[in-house]
């Protein structure tokens, strides 16, 4: 306990200077730690060529083999973007489609409350960091109750599953949270990316003004994985 | 494409190996021909070396992590020569541009020392990526086993071999790596060093040089993405109908509370997780 509280007091030294220094968990490095003060790699800076760039393509010589495309490590992370999303509590489906925030940064889901939108600004599915965004109306004038409702009955433990063209991974719900939309990301901020992996999924509740035409409340429902992103 | 009608016997085999066909260099241009961004990525540690491409000297000497460029070269076949004291042949290879794409030429040595150095291409991935992230590429071009790289004393990157590669979204900041045998605890072969890693761009580092010489070291590539981060929403506006508010008020009825427990694992940061679960607390606790 101690040293976490070490570890926050470091962080908020750091973050008070400007410093971005990741403080995760600490664990030992081992026997090869540093004797000295730490190296930065620095990037390097390009050298331009001496003379000059050439443009025509050329015939390489008989004697030049073709150079080897570097290939992905058999550990390369898969990632994709999602197209459909199920709640298992209700038994419900909806496609995914990619949104982007508007006039005023306001987030607005597809209008059909059957479909549901990911924000294509935040993280792909089976990323190590960051939030995957979807959000749906819980209602709609013009296309009735959404799927999204039923997020206003989910429960912690319950499974989402979202799909890919190609892929999908499963989330267990660990928060369900009503906030004040004025104050969405004033506090634990639902777009923030420099987290371990989760699922938020967002939609209306509260109170509806039926002469504004909107809810004054954010159901914010955050789901952590339950297993890899697989193909297939 | 078109054929080229003065084959040799030296071409066909070129040609077999490349599984392509070699194009005159009087070929007429493609309509877009607007060319591709090449770098030369001089990977021999402790040498210097000159460094042709298409037969015209870019570097007369070129220092051991030298990054030569932007070259802008026509979409096609293109060929770069690196010639270093200690090899008895000039490494030489050829290598494809694409049009509007960004390409890295890295010579450098394979895991075993006494053969030739080798080159290898890679795509620099400039397309963007989530707000607030930067992507990193750790490439393997050393010579050392495989490895895994230990990302502030956890492995983000397992297993990649001389000739690999991974990618990774990761949040913006200073990181603390190191470079070790793949599951080993002994020696490390790089590091620890600090690698600081930007929002909205590619860093690419690149694993060259020999432990058994002291030359082992790391190339640092920064490339800005292409497109701008997108900015966070700031408000999410789900409800346009008012049908879902008869629901809305029996799941508040039927509640044993547990909405309001959950505000206060809001309050007090419980939420997210894992390496970066402190950082979390200390933006709460900022702005409270």
């Amino acid at each position: 306990m101690r040293g976490a509280v070490a570890a926050l007091v470091v962080g908020l030294l750091l973050t008070a200077c400007g410093s971005s220094r990741m403080t995760g968990a600490a664990s030992a490095p081992g026997a090869s730690a540093a004797t000295g003060p730490v190296r930065t790699l620095t990037p390097a800076a390009p050298q331009a060529p001496e003379t000059g760039t050439t443009s025509a393509e050329a015939s390489p010589s008989p004697s030049a083999p073709p150079a080897v495309a570097a290939r992905p490590g058999p550990t390369q992370r898969f990632t994709f973007v999602p197209t459909t999303v199920r709640l298992d509590r209700g038994r419900v489906s909806a496609r995914v489609q990619p949104i982007t925030p508007g006039a005023g940064g306001v987030l607005l889901p597809p209008d059909d409350s059957r479909v549901v939108g990911w924000w294509s600004g935040g993280a792909r599915v089976g990323a190590a960091y960051g939030s995957v965004v979807l959000a749906g109306h819980v209602d709609s004038a013009t296309s009735g109750i959404g799927v999204f409702a039923q997020l206003l009955t989910a429960q912690r433990g319950d499974r989402v599953r979202l799909g890919g063209v190609a892929g999908r991974q499963d989330f267990r719900i660990t928060e369900v949270d009503d906030v004040n939309k004025l104050t969405l990301t004033a506090g634990a901020d639902p777009f923030n990316q420099a987290v371990a992996l989760r699922l938020v999924l967002i939609t209306c509740t509260g109170t509806f003004d039926p002469v504004t035409g909107h809810y004054d409340q954010n159901r914010v429902v955050v789901a952590v994985p339950d297993g890899p992103a697989t193909r297939g | 494409m078109r054929k080229n009608l003065r084959l040799s016997a030296a071409a066909i085999a070129v040609t077999s190996v490349a599984g392509c066909l070699v194009l005159p260099a009087a070929a007429a241009a493609p309509a877009a021909a607007q060319g591709g961004t090449v770098y030369v990525l001089q990977g021999l540690t402790g040498v210097d070396a000159a460094v042709r491409v298409d037969g015209r000297t870019v570097a007369a000497k070129a220092a051991g992590k030298a990054v030569i460029g932007p070259l802008q070269l026509a979409a096609g076949k293109h060929e770069v020569a690196v010639d270093a004291p200690g090899t008895a042949d000039d490494t030489k290879a050829s290598f494809t541009v694409t049009s509007g794409r960004s390409l890295d030429v890295v010579v450098h040595r394979r895991n075993d020392a006494k053969r030739s150095p080798t080159v290898t291409t890679s795509v620099n991935n400039l397309a963007p990526v989530a707000s607030g992230t930067g992507r990193v590429t750790v490439a393997h071009d050393a010579v050392v086993g495989p490895a895994d790289v230990r990302v502030d004393g956890k492995t983000l990157f397992a297993n990649i071999g001389n000739g690999e590669e991974l990618t990774l979204g990761v949040p913006a900041a200073t990181y603390s790596v190191q470079i070790v045998p793949v599951g080993k605890t002994g020696p490390t072969v790089l590091g620890p060093v600090d690698l600081p890693v930007a929002a909205g761009k590619l860093t690419r580092v690149f694993a060259v040089g020999d432990v058994a010489d002291g030359t082992m070291d790391a190339i640092v590539q920064v490339l800005p993405l292409t497109g701008a981060a997108a900015a966070p929403p700031v408000k999410v506006d789900s409800g346009t109908g008012g049908q879902a508010q008869a629901l809305i008020r029996q799941s508040q009825q039927t509640s044993t509370g547990e909405s309001s427990a959950a505000a206060t694992l809001l309050a007090v940061g419980v939420l997210g997780g894992g390496l970066l679960a402190s950082r979390r607390k200390l933006r709460h606790t900022r702005s409270s």
